[in-house]
Parts: C-alpha cells; structure tokens; sequence
C-alpha cells in the first residue's frame, strides 16, 4: 500500500465519519446542535481535501480546502448572528438604527 | 529518513482520523449541546491538526508547508471564536431556547443554571439588550458587576 492510497483511505474514512455526524442534522433537537454538525461538516472537509490534495499532488485542492475553512466559519457566525438577532449585543450595528 | 517520515505520516494521519471518528461519535452520543460542542471542537482542532502535522513531511517545503499550517492555525482561530459563540448562543436560548436543566434524560442537573434563574454570572453577551446609549466597553464594564 503506497503512501497516495493511504491518505486517499483515510481521506475516505474522514468523510464516512462526517457523513456519520450530519444525522445530528435530522435529530436536531435544537438549531445549535444542527449547526455544530455543519462545523464538523467544515473542518472534516477541509481535513479530507488536504488529504486528498497532498495524495494526488494537486496543489490547488489546497486552496480549495483554505476557502472551504473561511466559509464554513463565516456560516458559522451568520447563525449565530440569525440565532440572537433580538438580544445580540453585537448585532446593534446591524439592525439599522 | 524518507521512510521514518513515511512511518510519522501515518501515524499523524490515523490519530487526526481517530479524532475524528471520536468527534462524531460524541457529537451523536453526548447528551446535551454543551458537550457536543466540547466533542465537536476536539475534532476540529485536534483532527484537523494532526492531520496537517502528518501531511506536513509529504510536501514541498516552502510553500505548500507554510500554506498547510497557515490553514490549520485559521481553522484554531475560528473553531475558537465559534466555539465561544455557540456556547453562548446554547446557554441563552436563541430562536428555539435551549432548556438546559432539567434535562430530558435527567440526573445531569448539577452544572446548568437552575430554570428561570438570572444568568448574570454567564461570561457571554447579557441576555437582556444594553441600552442604546451604552457603548460595547460599557456594557461590558456593567456586566462585570456582581449580582444584585
């Protein structure tokens, strides 16, 4: 078994874990507990795409997996942004008064 | 050397994806959202940054080395400052409040905030709105004070 196999295996484990994870999505019972499976959604994705980048050597997957990190903590702070809107202290610029 | 590095690759890789597989599990077992979201971070920063440490001595050294750990060290960043958010969005109640205690397994009562008791001993945002007046400094200034 080569090295490019291996990480391609685990890359593949990672993501059958994630895909594991993403029942929290259907059972809920709270919006929190749906996102924190769309965190883990993120990071395993970015942790399969370096896998999968450094194993076929296509060094753009790298960069896929750096956009991939900014968007799932951006949709990470939106929700929380959406989640207190009424009572976010930090959510006062954003309420147009 | 290339095969000692080989072995440390390996090893590095199947410990971020044991993190991994412990993320999920706890993330599917725990039983309230506060320590799904303690499970949850482990993945996140432990998994991923071992991951990254095991792919570390399979790519060429300056950059794609650099770019890898510079990931790693955004995706710490952000799981922090999400983890915080989220912690606090758990234990205030959002849309759909979380009712912490009593629990609908019971028996974990002992770390919550007793139903419908003032959460000013919270280190997150105040549940209650700061007047507009107040800027964040002073909001914070005036959370700092002890429970009346």
């Amino acid at each position: 078994m080569t090295m490019p196999d291996f990480l391609l295996s685990a890359a593949a484990f990672v993501l059958v874990m994630v895909a594991l994870g993403l029942i929290r999505i259907l059972r809920g019972p709270e919006d929190v507990d749906r996102m924190m499976a769309a965190q883990l959604l993120g990071s395993g994705g970015i942790a399969a795409l370096l896998l999968f980048g450094v194993a076929t050597e296509a060094k753009a997957v790298i960069d896929v997996a750096l956009t991939l990190a900014l968007l799932a903590a951006f949709a990470s702070v939106a929700f929380v942004q959406g989640i207190s809107q009424p009572d976010c202290d930090d959510s006062k610029e954003t309420r147009g008064e | 050397m290339k095969f000692a590095l080989d072995i440390f690759t390996i090893f590095a890789v199947m410990a971020g994806a044991f993190f991994f597989l412990a993320g999920t599990v706890g993330l599917l077992r725990f039983p309230d959202p506060l320590t799904r979201l303690h499970a949850l971070t482990k993945a996140d920063n432990l998994g991923l940054g071992l991951v990254v440490l095991g792919l570390l001595p399979q790519t060429d050294w300056p950059l794609d080395t650099i770019k890898l750990v510079a990931i790693w060290l955004f995706a710490l960043l952000a799981g922090a400052t999400v983890g915080q958010l989220m912690a606090c969005a758990a234990r205030r109640g959002g849309v759909n409040a979380v009712e912490l205690t009593p629990s609908p397994t019971g028996g974990r009562s002992g770390w919550g905030r007793p139903k419908g008791s003032e959460a000013s001993d919270l280190s997150c945002p105040h549940p209650n709105p700061a007047p507009l007046g107040d800027d964040l400094l002073g909001s914070t200034a005036s959370h700092r004070e002890p429970p009346k």
